[in-house]
């Protein structure tokens, strides 16, 4: 019994909705774009520029002049650790210990350009201090990666754990200071503290906390500080989104989508994991040495704790989606300051809305919301299935539908005519609806029946919203007419007594030919 | 693809001859050295030998078959054909290369693309990523060309872009090229993995089980299909199928594996004739007529 006739139609859903290609463009612009106009806005406010002017706002407090630059350096160390655990799919656990290395590089190199070389350029002596501190965080990065990327899963979470803990540890006995009495030149000393002298300057001085760059140098700068946190922000998002938009990027992607089926497309695994550790590596080593203006951390500092709060900016902000490493970022970072009123309470609430943060955001209907809001980057497209497939597709799946319906042929009929009557609003539905969902319908393959639940969402959100609940052989009805739907594209039902008889027609039809090719008589033997 | 040839491919025309050794090849391929060849190969996992003693040649431009009831271990040849498992016994001659030692991706390299019978899909991707990924040693430039966006990264993309929809265009997939790859229908997904096997510009093409859960209507197309892959690309293919129908219907040359062990050789006609294919392979169904 075949039903092909009766609903086949053309698939026309291009209308409103953007290419996968362009909306991801638009997402990389948005992200941009983003960025430059929260900078422009704040370093307007941090300078009284014009538009301060017009807005006629007073000067920036002291504690919101104090965001931006570790927020751009948390981001920095955010989005870079999204490359590993969003892109790569290893998860680790060691992001601390590069940033500590940017720290601890990024104070020696600035206090000898600045002190020891007399630089007067800020820019310059701040390039080459992100560059070397960036470099030597890689180099470390490489180092640690040929353990750690041999091994997968858990293990290696554990070993990048491990590793950081080495780098603190022998960070804590690392002295180094600088000698300016006859030239500059670096004094260093391991594992105990041996430098004195006068005219020496510590830098670094194990366990108890360095001299930040800007304690007595010249970084107090606060708007060009700005302007070099922005660069980096810029520099990482320019890293990040060239690098997964290439050749190498699909082949990250690929190593964590299936490993086994990369190697036999000729990707070598273990190369690419190691790009993507390498250069999340360099960027957190700069993040590093951002973080290292003003604020005093002490080695000790970067340890599992920190490792895990980069990991929550990731993971709230959502694994591999960059902007959303920004969004998260930014709110994780100032939410504890601004609770500081709560004094002991303050991480009991931080905790509290991070647990309420990760359920709503996993949760289905505001996932479906914030898809609906979004609808710019919505992916309609996955939902589309085209009618020469779909005919195939539902030839194979008349046993799922059997198994859904007691008599699919009645439901069937009642259903399309209930469908055509709510296609308008089906239709809209359908294409808001969450995607994965709607993925899982899409393909109408034995796992579609597991998805029951989730199609009742859809259908109560529908329905109750129209003030007209439905009872659950009418949804169930519907659920068979989405099928349908999804199978044929846009139904085109005609009348129903003309469908009738075409299905009398090929019924005589079918008779002739079941005793030719019955499913079970002729096709395996 | 005209009917005509299609015809020739399913009717097995080709004259199968003897190679110098113990197996048989097209005679087309005879002049030149087969792509394939395995001397003894077998595998041993702790106590249980999983295959054992399998000698094949597979010809430039052959479609061969590899059939036997479950578990006999066709799935296990493949993988150690593409160095998945590396045999415990015996050799493997690619392209007149010994492959021992060699990794996977070093068998990709040299001219082996598979597909798989639980289909691995890269889920979360586009299909044109997908298939852009087996362009990935086609299509080549550096790491620093994309990040730094030099006009070699633009000129290749849309190289990888033109050629991953030329592949799509043989399973009339282009229409698809921008949906997620998991959300396509169970048939489109294995029609994407020959597409992205193909993509690495193989010269044998393996397939394991590529008919499994296509209606019948499908499979014949898929017959087609493979027919003219070999045709177009001429490459060798070997696959892996339960579908008796798609299996006779053409392969050239078929090799019957039951218990590790390779219990027949020969072409369609041969194997449906053979009473040990039919008292082994087939048991009680033997009083039935094949395809």
């Amino acid at each position: 019994m075949q039903y092909d006739h009766a609903v086949i139609g053309q698939m026309s859903r291009s209308r409103r909705s953007f290419s996968p290609k362009a909306r991801h463009i638009l997402y990389k612009t948005a992200t941009f774009l983003l960025v430059t106009a929260a900078f422009v806005f704040l370093y307007d406010w941090l300078t009284q520029g014009p538009l301060s002017g017009i807005l006629n706002m007073e000067d920036i407090s002291r504690k919101t002049k104090g965001y931006f630059v570790p927020i751009c350096a948390w981001v920095v160390a955010a989005v870079s650790l999204n490359l590993v655990v969003g892109f790569s799919g290893e998860l680790s656990l060691g992001h601390a210990g590069f940033m500590s290395i940017g720290y601890s590089t990024g104070i020696v190199v600035y206090n000898l350009l600045t002190k020891g070389y007399g630089w007067e350029n800020i820019y310059l002596s701040m390039a080459v201090t992100l560059a070397v501190s960036g470099l030597l965080a890689g180099i470390v990065g490489f180092l640690v990666g040929i353990p750690v990327l041999r091994l997968r899963g858990d293990y290696l979470a554990i070993v990048t754990l491990a590793c950081a803990e080495i780098i603190k540890s022998l960070l804590q006995c690392f002295y180094v200071a600088l000698d300016t009495s006859e030239g500059a030149k670096l004094l260093f000393a391991f594992p105990k503290n041996t430098l004195n002298g006068s005219g020496i300057t510590m830098l670094l001085k194990g366990p108890t906390a360095s001299a930040p760059i800007g304690t007595k140098g010249t970084t107090t700068d606060l708007p060009a500080l700005y302007i070099i946190s922005f660069a980096l922000v810029i520099l990482t998002l320019l890293v990040v989104f060239n690098l997964t938009d290439s050749r190498t990027g699909r082949a990250i992607k690929s190593t964590r989508d299936n490993r086994i089926a990369a190697e036999s497309m000729g990707i070598p695994v273990t190369r690419h994991k190691m790009i993507a550790f390498v250069t999340a590596a360099v960027l957190a080593g700069m993040s590093g040495a951002l973080l290292a203006n003003k604020s005093t951390y002490q080695p000790a500092n970067f340890n599992l704790d920190m490792s895990i709060m980069v990991l929550v900016y990731v993971v709230l902000g959502g694994l591999g989606n960059v902007m959303g490493t920004i969004f998260s970022t930014t709110a994780l970072y100032i939410l504890p300051e601004e609770l500081r009123f709560m004094k002991d309470y303050r991480m009991l609430v931080y905790a509290l809305v991070l647990i309420f943060a990760m359920v709503l955001s996993n949760n289905p209907v505001i996932k479906r919301w914030f898809t609906s809001f979004t609808s710019l980057f919505r992916r309609k497209h996955s939902i589309t299935l085209f009618a020469e497939e779909s005919r195939n597709a539902y030839a194979g799946s008349k046993d799922v539908l059997a198994d859904r319906t007691s008599e699919p042929l009645v439901v069937e009929e009642e259903a399309l005519s209930d469908t055509k009557a709510a296609l308008p609003v089906l239709e809209d539905r359908v294409a808001e609806a969450e995607p994965a969902a709607v993925d899982a319908e899409a393909g109408i393959q034995p796992a579609a029946a597991d998805t029951k639940a989730e199609d009742k969402d859809i259908f109560t959100m529908l329905y109750t919203a129209d003030g007209t609940p439905l009872d659950e052989e009418s949804m169930r009805r519907i659920q068979v007419g989405l099928m349908l739907y999804d199978a044929y594209g846009d139904i085109e039902i005609g009348d129903v007594t003309e469908m009738k008889q075409r299905k009398e027609e090929n019924k005589k039809k079918g008779r002739k030919k079941d005793k030719k090719s019955g499913k079970k008589g002729g096709g395996k033997a | 693809m005209t009917e005509q040839q299609v015809k020739k491919v399913r009717h097995s025309e080709t004259r199968m001859v003897p190679y110098p050794s113990k197996a048989i090849v097209p005679e087309r391929d005879l002049n030149v050295t087969p792509i394939l060849e395995t001397h003894h190969l077998g595998i041993q996992f702790g106590g249980l030998k999983a295959v054992d003693d399998v000698n094949l040649i597979i010809g430039r431009s052959e479609i061969a078959g590899l059939i036997g009831p479950n578990g006999a271990g066709k799935t296990t040849v493949f993988n150690m054909l593409t160095k998945v498992y590396e045999p415990t016994e015996g050799s493997i001659i690619f392209n007149g290369k010994d492959l021992s030692g060699r990794s996977i991706v070093q068998a990709s390299k040299m001219g082996i693309a598979r597909t798989f019978q639980n289909i691995r899909l890269f889920g979360q991707m586009t299909v044109e990523e997908n298939v852009r990924i087996g362009l990935h040693n086609q299509i080549r430039y550096t790491t620093a060309t994309a990040l730094l966006r030099l006009p070699s990264f633009w000129i290749k993309e849309h190289r990888q872009h033109r050629e991953a929809l030329e592949l799509l265009s043989i399973f009339g997939m282009e229409n698809m090229a921008d949906v997620r790859a998991g959300s396509l229908p169970y048939g489109a997904q294995r029609r994407l993995e020959i597409v992205r096997a193909l993509a690495t510009g193989p010269k044998l093409l393996l397939l394991d089980e590529p008919a499994a859960g296509m209606n019948p209507h499908e499979t014949e197309e898929l017959m087609k299909t493979i027919a003219r892959i070999r045709d177009d690309f001429n490459i060798a293919i070997l696959l892996i199928e339960h579908d008796m129908s798609l299996v006779m219907g053409v392969c050239e040359g078929i090799c019957v594996l039951n218990f590790g062990k390779i219990i027949a050789k020969g072409t369609a006609q041969e194997i449906q004739n053979n009473p040990v294919v039919i008292e082994a392979y087939l048991g009680k169904q033997k009083e039935e007529s094949l395809a």
